[in-house]
């Protein structure tokens, strides 16, 4: 067992390592000085880009300098922004909340959907219902989202007016930031005297078409997942048992099915993570969401190579640690490959 | 092999939903090879004054069947010549892939040791980043175009090959056919392309589809994000980010990219998700 976490823990490091790696040569084999393109000048007197190739290292050899850079990684300094000249991860740190709140009302609508629908497709497996909700589901997941964000713009907030198209809350309420999450700080006490519940509302509108977007193709994978799932799991002999005992329908699905039905689900919402920062890539761009998704792609824009970088880096790091968070909590809940691990 | 893929075919005629797919992808196909017969303009043709116009309008003698688009472009002959370039796409992106991915996946599970490691750790790190992100960093070093696009998007696709036939290999490696080849002095070369692989065709197969629209997809969205194919291609996640000025006033320029691009990438999975189910020994018995 100790054997096993260790390998994986070792895995995850090597993993790490790769990605600190990649985001070191990325600046590196970017078209360009890498020292103009780290000062984010397009030309310096030889004095002055001297003493900053000084600076930043670069004129040392190139091991030298991933070890320096693995080190000052280590050190959280992933270098300085070009354009707001402030610390990539204080900027990150700023959009991180946004990106978090959206990507877990997402999680949370496309899970509290997903679920049901796909326990209803199983057990009326092979009826209308199941090959409705099933082309439904596929068709989620076929989803060009950047169309689907549009699309739901024009009918919801152009034709209906029912919400804003863009930003995280209305201007006029100027929320202090306590968890960065607007839903939860929109509701402290000075807010709700001042204002009573408008604030929170406010945010609330603003969140649902994004959450929609978002999680339209987590939800279509969760759908499919939990109807395959259950179907193999009520194909079991203790369901059959459980029906011959005479029991519920209802308590066979819900009770007996439910519990072991759902340990590849977890696993899968758990591994919609990256889907959900490619999507928030994109729908933070339609909705002009103030995340780390729009932060990103402006940075592209802008050839803000050290935001590029730091925010990548810091991406893949979240996303390897929830994998292997997941492969861990995996083993110690499913007591089968506990035991398999064991032998 | 013949006998495999009557086989196939009586599967997809069974499957309804594979069976449309095929369809589909067929008329697409057949849309994309035709598009410079059917298109009533070239693809770059500025009719002057046709500004907009909604589908249906007529102009100056000129009629718009899905309208035109910022600058007097007609609409459907753009979109009939962005099927090329999505077939184009989805074909590249599968192609090297494939062809890629399946090769690392072959000597990954059939030799073992140093090189299974270091192409199985490689796989394991690409999958580590979200798709579109990865593309994004291939695409901010190489630069924008659509070409570096098609390369990232490749890139991406590789593990799923890879880890397909380094598992289908691992498989089939102990086989009595292949032991029986090793005996007869076969090299290991031969046994890999001309014994082993002929066994993988099937998943291949699935994953081929799927990859298209996958290869689809993540292209248009880098199209959409400025990061793709650059104007005037007539890439449909290009034309969409183009439409999102005018999104209110002249929604069809934003919405008839979106439909296309989703039939096409639903199309290909619902393939690839029939073909799923009836090769998969595993699905096919289950009652």
């Amino acid at each position: 067992m100790i054997l096993f976490f260790g390998k994986k823990l070792l895995d995850m490091l090597l993993t790490l390592l790769g990605i600190t790696f990649v985001c070191f040569l990325l600046i590196r084999l970017v078209p360009g000085d890498p020292v103009l393109l780290l000062i984010g000048e397009r030309n310096m007197d030889p004095a002055a880009y001297a003493e900053a190739k000084q600076k930043l290292g670069l004129d040392q050899p190139i091991p030298v300098q991933f070890i320096k850079y693995v080190g000052q990684v280590a050190h959280g300094d992933l270098g300085t922004s070009v354009v707001s000249k402030s610390a990539v991860w204080d900027e990150f740190k700023e959009r991180f909340p946004a990106t978090v709140e959206l990507s877990l009302v997402a999680l949370f609508f496309a899970t509290l959907i997903a679920i049901p629908l796909g326990i209803l497709a199983a057990v009326k497996k092979n009826t209308f219902y199941d090959y409705f909700l099933m082309g439904t589901s596929l068709a989620g997941y076929s989803m060009p989202i950047f169309w689907w964000g549009l699309a739901l713009i024009l009918i919801f907030s152009v034709k209906l007016g029912w919400t804003p198209v863009s930003g995280r809350i209305a201007l006029e309420y100027d929320v202090p930031v306590r968890t960065g999450l607007l839903l939860i700080d929109s509701l402290s006490s000075e807010i709700r005297e001042a204002e009573g519940l408008k604030a929170f509302w406010s945010a609330l509108q603003h969140l649902i078409l994004p959450a929609i977007v978002l999680g339209t193709i987590p939800l279509a994978v969760i759908a499919r997942m939990t109807r395959s799932s259950f179907l193999e799991v009520l194909g079991e002999d203790y369901i059959r048992t459980a029906r011959a005992k005479g029991l519920k329908e209802n308590r066979v699905i819900f009770i007996h099915a439910f519990r072991n039905a759902l340990i590849p689900i977890v696993t899968t919402l758990a591994l919609c993570f990256g889907t959900i920062i490619t999507g928030a890539i994109l729908t933070e761009t339609i909705f002009s969401w103030p995340g780390i998704g729009k932060w990103i792609v402006a940075s592209l824009t802008s050839r803000d190579y050290p935001a590029i970088q730091g925010g990548v880096f810091i991406i893949a790091v979240i996303i390897v640690l929830t994998n292997t968070l997941v492969d861990l909590i995996y083993i110690v809940l499913n007591p089968r490959m506990k035991k398999a691990m064991l032998k | 092999m013949k006998e495999f893929f009557s086989e196939l075919w009586k599967d997809i005629l069974k499957n309804k939903g594979a069976f449309a797919g095929l369809i589909l992808i067929l008329l697409f196909i057949l849309l994309a090879l035709l598009a410079p017969v059917l298109s009533p303009y070239s693809p770059d043709e500025v009719i002057d004054g046709a500004l907009r116009l909604s589908p249906g309008a007529t102009f100056q003698n000129h009629y718009f069947f899905l309208g035109t688009d910022d600058i007097g472009r007609d609409l459907l002959s753009r979109l009939l010549y962005g099927s090329r370039v999505s077939l184009m796409v989805g074909l590249s992106v599968v192609l090297i892939s494939a062809s890629v991915g399946t090769s690392l996946g072959l000597f990954a599970g059939y030799f073992g040791g140093w090189s299974d490691r270091i192409i199985s750790r490689t796989m394991d790190f690409i999958m580590a980043l979200p798709s579109v992100l990865f593309a994004i960093v291939i695409v901010a070093v190489l630069g924008p175009g659509l070409v570096n696009a098609i390369v990232a998007v490749s890139i991406v696709a590789l593990p799923n090959f890879t880890r397909l036939i380094r598992a289908q290999v691992l498989a089939e490696r102990n086989k009595q056919y292949v032991q029986a080849a090793h005996l007869y002095g076969a090299s290991s070369m031969r046994i890999l392309f001309r014994d082993i692989l002929p066994n993988c065709i099937a998943p291949l197969i699935v994953q081929a589809s799927l990859g298209f629209s996958d290869g689809v997809l993540n292209c248009a969205a880098l199209g959409f994000l400025g990061l793709g194919a650059q104007a005037p291609t007539p890439e449909w996640g290009t034309m969409l980010s183009d439409a999102r000025s005018y999104m209110e006033t002249s929604p069809w320029m934003v919405n008839t990219p979106g439909i296309c691009i989703l039939v096409v990438v639903l199309s290909f999975n619902l393939l690839g998700d029939g073909l799923r189910d009836a090769l998969d020994p595993r699905l096919k018995n289950r009652t």
